[in-house]
């Protein structure tokens, strides 16, 4: 009987031992994560936490020093560059490490090996697109240039000395959450954050659906509504006054190029969000008579953020600016002579090739009429809880075939392989290497030259006063039309046939008008030698340059006012048509008077830019209800052009309603039946929230914690703006770093991002900078010429060889 | 009176345990306790129960107060409390009081294994079995 009463408890006690130690699934062990000695309670962090005046650690060739200032920002003085990217590594970790694994984790398509199944179609695709094969082709390409390895081997050192400090009790929150632990860093992983930025930036061509929109509306509609070059609307990155050499290269073209075949697949969503605006402006413009140089990338809004400032000097080089958690230097940032920015190019350099195999073995496909050898990798996607699966991905020698009848499902469906630039061996990470250290125009030119992808608009600026901006990258040649549609891949006359001339990449060093700018428009005028296709933004652009061009005697003040600029451009070119076609009304009267009073700011209190939008949402899917069909990939027009159809062709028939066989609709009525869904929903919006109408309450930019998880995130923030606004930030999106850099001397600069230094969603750094960024202020940077200008609260750290 | 005397050694033992051992040690240690020293079944229970779960309880709420509740109630929205604070500094509690008390009441049933009826007649002290349950 005792021993039965025993038996049962040790049962019981080692049943629920279990439970506390490993957890059940969604729940994390209860007794590791709740015991305040070691569990969640040990990630609460006081706002007067001591930082230790020393850590020694084993590794280091000298002692570094390091000034934290009172946002947490690090400033690194080393003597020598090993310690310095071991430290940047050591020191990024420990504020930054679980995200710095889960986004390299993200990319190599391993989030099943942390919250199971569910991220099984998240991983497949991952791997389809080839980012950790890219990754892997990227380290062997550190490999090849023996500096490049040595930094990021002192990096990787450096974050894994931290790892190796750490206990159960240290770990950050989210291991202890969802119940893993943190592997070594390593090279790999530094090439997998490169990978994800380039897939972020580039991956996503429209080749697809476009194609589905050929196959449903015909050609002339699909050029019509997704036209390449509206020269006469476009304000290029490249001012219209620069000449042009007639192209360098010639190439053979089809008869036809490969067009309209309809694709059955299912879409991997992606965003027409992505954006940044950068300028510079000459002295000639400015107050002080120094180039005053501003960059704003606009980013998906996580916490932790995306970036994370850094300012890393040794005797050589003092350089200061914005990190990527995962990657050494700086990637857009200042030094004492220059200063640089980046803004996302958006040509296309991702093209879908249909694939034709001789068998269902896919061992060969066709090419130039004979049968070619495809190449097999198989992916092994480990699952949470469950075996592993394997998924073999086929590669030709475009690229590997991202959807297949094994992915979609569906036996119809076609192998389409994809050709993208970001597969290619490249090591872009040497160019911020080298930025961080140039000194002048020759300086930053050599240091871009090498940049491949995610192509780039490099903004330049230097102190002894040269203003400049490259769209650096690897751009396929192409004839027109190519690769803007899926291409037929049995035959060699669709495939790439070489690149674009580094050197006749669109670019301007000191133009007449004093400035430079880019937001992702068209890089240059239709003169411009060589085809060029993409997704470019029409708006943000128009509205810097004529603001730009405005200005003189340019403050710093005037540049901040410029980059939370709420100014809606689209709102003053197609509501006046809106209100004139909307004609007399008898409900909704009050929406439209607000509408009639407004002037086209989309402030955060703003009524008026909440009623805009709303019924800009409604009249738009009026309007492109064609394309909303069921499981294809289709692609709704970008708004520049809805706008352009409006006021041009009021008649066409896009503007027909499908669905209704009795009437044909003209823009006059998508205006009127949109106000009136319009009114509707608004209605409706104040009746379930019970409080005013505003553009912010009715927008709800939130940033949101990487893993999803709303109690570590900010939601409902009062900031204006909106996509194709230059203050570019919509619920999700928005600017992810406010820099500007007066080029005087000395150095001033100003800096703010909707985040904080610090990951941890425990401590009083998680959220630092996102009131301010939301109020459109500023912090000072602090960057120091030495460690001895540290200043009362700053606090000083000496990490000392072991 | 024994029984507040096993509260504080079990207390006391498992603070300086938690020094240096996992979170689990909170059960090692009332396990041991009362596998030593003589208890019944309840008392056995509410010795681990009782030292852990106010260990557990002044921690957490010692933590709360210095950093001014800033992870709490992030906490208790994730697992879901409600964003209760006070809810999860309870939980945290009788988590741990649960486990420390379950393995007490384990190594009290483990003891009465080994040290057979005859035996248990006369406890270590040298006073008969009875006297100790009061």
């Amino acid at each position: 009987m005792r021993i039965l009463k025993f038996l049962l408890f040790a049962l019981l006690t080692a049943g629920l031992f279990h439970v506390m130690e490993f957890g059940v699934s969604p729940l994390p062990p209860l007794g590791k994560f709740l015991s305040p000695f070691s569990g969640f309670w040990q990630n609460a962090e006081s706002k007067n936490a001591k930082i230790p005046a020393t850590l020694e650690i084993e590794g280091l060739i000298e002692d570094v020093q390091v000034i934290y200032d009172d946002r947490m920002v690090p400033h690194i003085f080393a003597k020598n560059e090993h310690d310095l990217f071991f430290a940047q590594g050591y020191v990024t970790a420990s504020q930054r490490l679980w995200q710095m694994e889960f986004q390299t984790h993200f990319a190599a398509g391993r989030i099943s090996e942390i919250v199971g199944e569910k991220a099984i179609d998240l991983d497949r695709m991952q791997r389809r697109k080839g980012l950790l094969y890219a990754a892997e082709l990227t380290v062997e390409a550190f490999e090849r240039d023996s500096l490049a390895n040595s930094i990021l081997q002192a990096y990787a050192d450096g974050v894994n000395a931290y790892i190796k400090s750490l206990k159960y009790k240290d770990l950050p929150l989210e291991y202890k959450l969802l119940n893993y632990n943190p592997e070594p860093w390593s090279k790999l992983k530094s090439a997998l954050l490169l990978k994800y930025m380039a897939d972020m930036l580039t991956g996503s061509s429209k080749d697809i659906e476009l194609s589905n929109a050929v196959a449903l509306l015909g050609y002339e509609v699909a050029e019509l509504i997704y036209p390449d070059f509206p020269d006469s609307l476009i304000d290029p990155i490249v001012p219209r006054d620069v000449k042009y050499n007639p192209p360098t290269v010639q190439l053979d073209t089809p008869a036809v190029p490969g067009l309209g075949i309809r694709i059955e697949v299912e879409p991997e969503k992606s965003s027409d969000n992505i954006g940044s605006n950068n300028w510079a402006v000459s002295g000639n413009k400015t107050a002080t008579g120094a180039p005053i140089l501003c960059n704003d990338p606009h980013l998906q809004l996580n916490l932790p953020s995306i970036w994370y400032e850094i300012q890393l000097s040794i005797p050589q080089y003092n350089v200061y600016g914005v990190s990527l958690p995962g990657a050494p230097a700086v990637i857009i940032g200042f030094n004492n002579d220059i200063a640089w920015g980046v803004t996302n190019g958006t040509q296309d350099v991702k093209d879908w090739y249909k694939i034709q195999f001789k068998d269902a073995s896919r061992k060969e496909y066709l090419f130039d009429g004979a049968w070619k050898q495809t190449t097999v990798r198989v992916e092994e996607i480990k699952i949470k809880g469950k075996k592993p699966m394997f998924d073999t991905v086929v590669y030709t020698h475009f690229g590997p075939i991202v959807y297949d009848a094994t992915l979609t499902k569906d036996t119809a469906a076609l192998n389409l392989a994809s050709r993208w630039t970001g597969l290619e061996p490249s090591n872009e990470l040497m160019t911020f290497y080298y930025l961080n250290r140039a000194k002048n125009y020759a300086d930053y030119l050599k240091a871009i030259e090498t940049f491949q992808c995610p192509g780039q608009n490099f903004v330049f600026a230097s102190a002894s006063g040269d203003i400049a901006i490259w769209q650096q990258g690897k751009f396929p040649l192409k004839w027109p039309k190519q690769g803007k549609y899926v291409m037929d891949g049995s035959s060699s006359i669709y495939q790439w046939q070489g690149y674009i001339p580094q050197s006749e990449n669109p670019h301007v060093l000191n133009p007449l008008r004093n400035f430079v700018s880019s937001a992702n428009q068209h890089p240059t005028d239709a003169t411009y030698p060589y085809y060029y296709n993409g997704f470019f933004e029409l708006y943000r652009n128009r509205r810097i340059n004529e603001r730009l061009e405005m200005m003189d005697k340019i403050t710093v003040e005037d540049m901040m006012k410029l980059q939370n600029d709420n100014f809606n451009l689209q709102a003053a070119e197609s509501l006046p048509l809106m209100l004139k076609l909307l004609g007399k009304i008898t409900e909704g009267v009050e929406y439209v008077e607000a509408l009639q009073k407004w002037n086209y700011m989309n402030d955060a209190l703003s009524e008026a830019a909440a009623i805009y939008e709303v019924w800009f949402v409604n009249l738009d899917s009026l309007i492109w209800d064609e394309l909303y069909i069921q499981g294809k990939m289709m692609e709704i027009p970008q708004e520049f052009y809805t706008v352009w159809m409006m006021h041009n062709y009021p008649h066409h028939s896009i503007f027909d309603i499908k669905s209704t066989t009795d009437k044909v609709e003209t823009l006059e009525d998508l205006i009127q039946l949109s106000f009136h869904k319009a009114k509707n929903a608004l209605n409706h919006w104040k009746e379930i929230h019970k409080e005013p109408l505003t553009w912010y309450a009715y927008k709800s930019t939130s940033v949101q914690h990487l893993a999803r998880l709303i109690p570590f995130s900010q939601t409902k923030i009062q900031i204006g703006g909106n996509k194709r606004i230059v203050n570019a930030c919509d619920s999700r999106w928005g600017p992810s770093w406010r820099m500007i850099v007066s080029l005087e001397k000395p150095i001033k600069a100003y800096g703010v991002y909707p985040g904080g230094q610090s990951g941890n969603p425990g401590s009083p750094y998680y959220t630092t900078g996102i009131e301010k960024w939301s109020r459109g202020e500023y912090f000072t940077l602090n960057f120091l010429q030495n460690p001895e200008e540290i200043s009362s609260g700053m606090i000083p750290q000496i990490l000392k060889q072991k | 009176m024994k029984l507040i005397v096993k509260i504080i050694l079990i207390a006391a033992l498992c603070i300086a345990g938690l020094m240096f051992f996992p979170w689990y040690i909170i059960m090692a240690v009332p396990f041991i306790m009362n596998l030593i020293i003589k208890t019944n079944g309840t008392g056995a229970f509410f010795s681990g129960f009782v030292s852990v779960a106010m260990i557990w309880l002044v921690q957490a709420i010692v933590i709360h107060t210095r950093t001014e509740g800033i992870l709490t109630s992030k906490i208790a929205l994730v697992l879901p409390l409600g964003g209760s604070a006070g809810a999860l500094i309870v939980l945290t509690a009788l988590i741990g009081g649960l486990a420390a008390g379950l393995a007490g009441y384990t190594g009290n049933a483990f003891r009465n294994i080994l040290i057979s009826p005859n035996k248990k007649k006369k406890s270590r002290y040298g006073r008969p079995d009875y006297m100790h349950r009061s």
